[in-house]
């Protein structure tokens, strides 16, 4: 059921960025300004001396996985129809999704609504020599391909997959979702128009503060209902509640928005960044104070800016590029990916900077980075992913 | 009376010279040599480290804005040094015209090509463009001469002049981007159309290709065997040398994969720091 804040996906290209290039960085001046000038003028906040990391296990219980949660009634909005339709006119609906989409929303997706999943090996396994039977294997009349970056590699011997795939899609006679992330949408355009069999691509609508409000709250109620509080450290404002007028502008959601690009899994990996503990001392002060209701409050810290290597280092922003293509790729993968062996030192510098991290043998985008290494990309005439 | 007073105003060449004020001379010139050694340094860097779509429009500003500070200069120094009347103007000209015509030509033409250069724009400042088979990038637009860094890193200056009598190729034209070429030479026995493939997907592959523009494989038949050019851009003219590296080694082993043989006839005619030599 259709409410304010779950929106049917729109087509590619049609996503209101949430601010713009020169009005970022002129936030983030702005933000130089706030913390260097206007500090001292906030008499009800904390210093951040006095505040501590929380705990991961914490942290998933007050804002708990998956980072994609409010997608999922936005997606089911807008499939409603075609679903339901027996014969629909177009048969792949695809969908572009940023990177850094840690929990494969998709897939979720697929699982939620108990829609088969095929993955690259298990087509490469089955499928590859008998494209045209990609129909049989499957009871349900909607396949799912979650992440298109899965399968294939930049590099000139790594996409007879995903050519295999697209030309099976083309004769395959019942309804697919395809997914794909928006950097290697715009890599599959150029090497293997794929545009031409995936037609009419979609993607959600940018979260604003607004939204992105409701959903954290929402996560946070559910974990510790009204005895949790989340407070600016800067002013020690409620980042839920400022005023008794609900259309009122919520700053600190507007400037998440601003940051995260208005995408949610960014904006979720900001939110837990940002939050902090009271130290002990000021932990035992609060919960005398406090005892009689017993309130617990966590600290909204100045959402965290990333620097990237300078553009002179060609070698970083081509790793953090194929990285961003490939949703994550291990190091044999890198090697395969970016000319030249350069960047041998690059990742440990990449994961010192945190920009990039290691799950087991893949190296990743970090997500909250993500909207600081599109700038840097941009910023070095890279070619740019389209939302 | 007063007509005779005019006459001699006129006639006289130079003002008094207790009238002409060197203080204010000296400071006009100090001023526009500082403006302009200001322009030289602060643009070049804001250019290198801005966003790198703004990089050669803030690089191409820099002879336009000292050309602007010169001819600024010289309008306000002039009438400080000189009477001007139509008979003095006709004078001056005279004067300058002999003395460049004997001593000065090279150089006065330098400077008038350099002039014509600015509006008509053979190349700019970050241009690659290659004069008399030097290819290089325009590192410099001075008055009377450019310089050109080339890929081994030699500067080279070379006369605005050179547009009256030169062709002068630009690879770039002001563009963030320009064509690069991989050649290949394979032994005439093998499927064309195979190798096209496996080159054009060398060239669709690369970490530095500007996806906005083509990237094709020209096909040509020679004597000694067939020629493949894989043409692709760069999606910044700076990594063109490293892009032409990359499809260079990335064909010549996906080549080699798919079984064909290349040639190893030396063909080495063209020029050094020519474009597509060494």
């Amino acid at each position: 059921m259709a409410d304010e804040y779950t929106k049917p996906f729109q087509p590619l290209g049609d996503y209101d960025w949430p601010s713009s290039p020169v009005n970022h960085n002129l936030d983030k001046l702005k933000d130089v300004l706030k913390q260097q000038v206007f500090r001292r003028r906030n008499e009800k906040g904390v210093e951040s001396n006095n505040l501590a990391p929380i705990e991961t296990p914490y942290l998933d219980e007050v804002v708990p996985p998956p980072a994609h949660e409010p997608l999922m009634q936005d997606l089911d909005l807008t499939l409603e129809d075609w679903i339901n339709e027996a014969h629909p006119a177009q048969a792949i609906k695809t969908l572009i999704f940023p990177p850094c989409d840690r929990n494969n929303f998709l897939q979720s997706w697929a699982e939620k609504n108990n829609y088969p999943v095929l993955n690259p090996a298990e087509f490469e396994k089955k499928l590859k020599k008998t494209p045209t039977k990609i129909g049989e294997l499957f009871d349900s009349d909607i396949l799912v391909i979650p992440r298109l970056e899965d399968w294939f590699r930049r590099s000139e011997t790594r996409l007879a997959n995903l050519r295999a795939l697209l030309s099976a899609l083309e004769t395959y006679p019942q309804k697919v979702v395809v997914g794909c992330n928006s950097w290697a949408w715009q890599f599959l355009r150029k090497s293997c128009e794929i545009d031409s069999i995936c037609t009419r691509p979609m993607t959600f609508q940018a979260f604003n503060g607004k939204r992105l409000s409701r959903w954290l709250e929402d996560l946070s109620n559910r974990a510790g209902g009204a005895n949790l509080t989340f407070k600016s450290a800067e002013s020690g404002k409620d980042a839920f509640n400022l005023n008794s007028n609900a259309d009122s502008k919520n700053e600190f959601m507007s400037e998440l928005a601003n940051k995260s690009l208005g995408i949610p899994w960014v904006a979720w990996s900001l939110w837990r960044d940002s939050l902090r503990a009271s130290r002990e001392k000021e932990q035992s002060l609060a919960k005398s104070e406090q005892e009689e209701s017993q309130i617990q409050t966590l600290w909204i810290t100045q959402l965290r800016d990333f620097s990237l290597p300078d553009h002179h280092d060609q070698s970083a922003l081509l790793v953090l590029q194929t990285l961003l293509i490939h949703n994550g790729l291990s190091r044999e993968d890198i090697d395969l990916t970016v000319p030249n062996s350069q960047y041998s030192n690059v990742l440990p510098a990449l994961i010192n900077a945190g920009l990039v991290d290691k799950m087991g043998d893949i190296f990743q985008c970090v997500s909250a980075a993500y909207p600081s290494i599109r700038d840097g990309l941009r910023s070095a005439g890279y070619p740019m992913d389209v939302l | 009376m007063q007509v005779t007073e005019t006459q001699e105003k006129a006639a006289q060449l130079l003002n008094d010279f207790q009238d002409i004020s060197f203080l204010k001379i000296v400071l006009i010139l100090g001023a526009s040599f500082f403006f302009i050694w200001l322009i030289r340094r602060t643009l070049p860097y804001l250019a290198n480290r801005g966003p790198s779509q703004l990089r050669l429009y803030i690089l191409g500003a820099v002879p336009i804005l000292r050309l602007s500070i010169i001819v600024a200069a010289i309008l306000w120094i002039i009438p400080l040094i000189f009477n001007i009347t139509v008979q003095n103007f006709f004078v001056i000209a005279g004067a300058a015209s002999v003395a460049i015509g004997f001593a000065f030509k090279d150089y006065v033409s330098g400077l008038i090509a350099g002039f014509v250069a600015i509006f008509e724009r053979p190349y700019g400042p970050g241009d690659w463009v290659e004069i008399d088979g030097d290819y290089g990038e325009v590192v410099s637009v001075g008055m009377r001469a450019i310089r050109l860094r080339t890929a081994a890193d030699d500067v080279i200056t070379v006369s605005h002049d050179r547009i009256w009598s030169q062709n002068i190729s630009n690879s770039n034209t002001g563009a963030q981007t320009l064509m690069c070429i991989a050649h290949f030479y394979l032994e005439p026995n093998h499927n064309a159309a195979q190798m096209r493939k496996i080159l054009t997907d060398v060239g669709l592959t690369s970490a530095y290709l500007n996806y906005k523009k083509p990237c094709f494989v020209v096909v040509e038949q020679m004597e000694f065997g067939t020629h493949y050019q894989l043409k692709a851009y760069p999606f910044d003219l700076r990594d063109q040398f490293m892009f032409i590296s990359d499809m260079t080694e990335r064909g010549k082993a996906a080549l080699a994969r798919a079984g064909a043989q290349e040639l190893s006839m030396a063909f080495n005619t063209v020029p050094r720091n020519n474009k597509n030599g060494a």
